[in-house]
C-alpha cells in the first residue's frame, strides 16, 4: 500500500474519514495508519476539510445548562458546579459588572470567531481572515405563512410558514425577548411523544426541521412551552402555554 | 487571532489533560454550542443530542491527553469526537429506522431534504459568503452521497440502496465528489 501515489493515498484517507471505506479495506488502512506519518497527515487534512465544508452552515446552539452540570458531576468536579465560577474563569478579559447573559453571549461570539479562524487557517492564503459573524441577512425569499402562533394574549407572536418549500419559524417584528433565564420552545405533537422543534427565535427567522410525517405542517398540533434558557433540559415540554391544532 | 485562539483552546486541552476541571469547564463553555449544533444535525432529536453531548465531553475529559496539535486544530478534534459518537448512536438505532422504512414501503424521505435545509442555512449565512462554498460546486448526486455518508454514516451499499443506483455508480459519486472537494479546497 505504501507504493500508492499521493493522490490515491489521499482519496483513501478521505473515504476513511467519510466512513465509506469499510470492511477488510478499512482494517488494512487502520494498520497502515499506525505506521505511516504521511497517511496520518492525509487523515488529519481530510478531517479538517470535511469539517470545514460540512459544518460551515451550522449555527451554534447553546445546550441547556443542566447538561453542563451533569457532565461536571460525571467527571467528579463537584466544586465546578456553580456557573458563576465558570463564567468568571471563562472570560477573564470581559470587563466586570456586566450581566451574566452578556458574558455568555461574549463567550459564544468568541467560540464562533474561533471556528471562523480555524476555517481561515485551512483555506488558501489568498482568502483573508473572515470578519466576525455579524448578522447581516441576505435578501431571503418571502415566507408563505401557514400558522400564526401567539401567547400571552397576543403579546408574543411568531409565524410558522414555508420559505422555498422549507418550514421556517419567524419572530414577529419588535418581539420582546423572553424574561431572564427563560425561553419559549416549539413542539410538534403527533401520535407519540411531543417532538421539540427548538427554542423559538427572539428575532428573525430560522429553518425548522420537522418530523417526516409533519412535513406539510398540516397534521397534528404545534405547542409552545415555557422552559429554562436554552430549552427543555429533559427533552420533554415543561409548562405548555398554548396548543395550536394544525388540521385544516 | 486564529493562531492565538487555537493556541488558547490547545492550552485548555493541555490543562484538561492534567486534570484541571476549571480549564475543562472553560473549554466546554467555548465549544459546546458548536458540538451541540453538530450533534443535533446528525441525530435530529434533542434528547439524543443532549445524551451524546454528555458522552462527548466525558470522553474529551478522559481523552484530552491523546490530543496532538500536529494532527489538526482543537476544534476539528473535538468535532470528530462528536461526529463519531453521534454516528455510533445512529447505527445502533438503525434497525428501528429500517422498520419504519419497510412499513411504509418507501425509503425515508427526510435525509436528502435535510441536505436542502443545510444549503438553505448556508444561503442565509451571508457573513460566510466570501468563503468559497466547495459543496455547491458538486453535482447533486455527489453532494447528496457525501452528505449522507458524513451526517448519517451511510456506507456504499446503503447509498446504493437509498438511491436505487448500482454500487459502482455511487462509489464513483463519492470518489468524484471527494476529488472535486479537494481540488476546490486547494485552489
Amino acid at each position: 500500500m505504501n507504493a500508492l501515489d499521493p493522490q490515491t493515498r489521499s482519496l483513501l484517507a478521505a473515504e476513511y474519514v467519510l466512513g465509506t471505506l469499510q470492511g477488510p479495506a478499512r482494517r488494512r488502512f487502520d494498520r497502515w495508519l499506525q505506521d505511516s506519518e504521511a497517511l496520518q497527515r492525509d487523515v488529519a487534512q481530510w478531517e479538517a476539510h470535511l469539517h470545514q465544508v460540512m459544518t460551515r452552515s451550522l449555527q451554534p446552539v447553546t445546550p441547556p445548562d443542566a447538561i453542563r452540570q451533569r457532565i461536571m458531576a460525571r467527571i467528579g468536579a463537584q466544586g465546578a458546579l456553580s456557573s458563576g465560577g465558570i463564567m468568571s474563569s471563562a472570560r477573564t478579559t470581559t470587563p466586570g459588572g456586566r450581566r451574566r447573559r452578556q458574558r455568555r453571549m461574549g463567550g459564544l461570539a468568541a467560540a464562533a470567531a474561533v471556528m471562523l479562524a480555524v476555517i481561515a487557517f485551512f483555506l488558501p492564503e489568498r482568502v483573508h481572515q473572515p470578519e466576525p459573524p455579524v448578522v447581516a441577512e441576505p435578501t431571503p425569499s418571502p415566507i408563505q405563512p401557514l400558522k400564526e402562533l401567539a401567547i400571552a394574549d397576543g403579546a408574543r407572536r411568531w409565524t410558522v410558514g414555508l420559505r422555498d418549500g422549507q418550514p421556517v419559524i419567524a419572530a414577529a417584528e419588535g418581539l420582546q425577548p423572553p424574561p431572564p433565564n427563560t425561553d419559549y420552545e416549539l413542539w410538534w405533537i403527533g401520535d407519540g411523544a411531543p417532538v421539540s422543534l427548538g427554542v423559538l427565535p427572539h428575532s428573525g427567522a430560522r429553518p425548522v426541521t420537522v418530523p417526516a410525517e409533519a412535513a406539510g405542517l398540516d397534521t397534528g398540533a404545534l405547542a409552545i412551552s415555557r422552559e429554562p434558557e436554552g430549552g427543555a433540559p429533559e427533552g420533554t415540554p415543561g409548562e405548555v402555554l398554548e396548543v395550536f391544532p394544525l388540521e385544516s | 487571532m486564529s493562531h492565538d485562539d487555537a493556541q488558547r483552546l490547545e492550552s485548555l486541552l493541555l490543562e484538561t489533560a492534567q486534570g484541571s476541571s476549571t480549564a475543562f469547564a472553560t473549554l466546554y463553555q467555548e465549544t459546546s454550542a458548536h458540538l451541540f449544533a453538530l450533534l443535533l444535525r446528525i441525530l435530529r432529536r434533542r434528547d439524543l443530542a443532549e445524551e451524546a453531548l454528555q458522552d462527548c465531553y466525558v470522553r474529551i475529559w478522559n481523552k484530552a491527553k491523546s490530543y496532538n496539535a500536529e494532527r489538526g486544530s482543537p476544534n476539528v478534534w473535538l468535532a470528530s469526537i462528536a461526529r463519531y459518537r453521534a454516528l455510533d448512536m445512529l447505527r445502533a438505532r438503525r434497525p428501528e429506522v429500517s422498520e419504519y422504512t419497510s412499513e411504509s414501503g418507501e425509503p425515508l424521505p427526510s435525509h436528502v431534504d435535510e441536505g436542502v435545509d443545510v444549503e438553505q442555512q448556508a444561503e442565509d449565512q451571508s457573513t460566510l459568503e466570501h468563503l468559497h462554498d466547495c459543496l455547491e460546486e458538486l453535482a447533486d448526486d455527489q453532494r447528496d452521497a457525501l452528505m449522507l455518508a458524513y451526517y448519517e454514516g451511510y456506507t456504499h451499499p446503503e447509498l446504493s440502496e437509498r438511491f436505487a443506483a448500482p454500487l459502482g455508480t455511487v462509489k464513483s459519486w463519492v470518489r468524484r465528489g471527494l476529488q472535486r472537494l479537494r481540488e476546490c479546497l486547494e485552489r
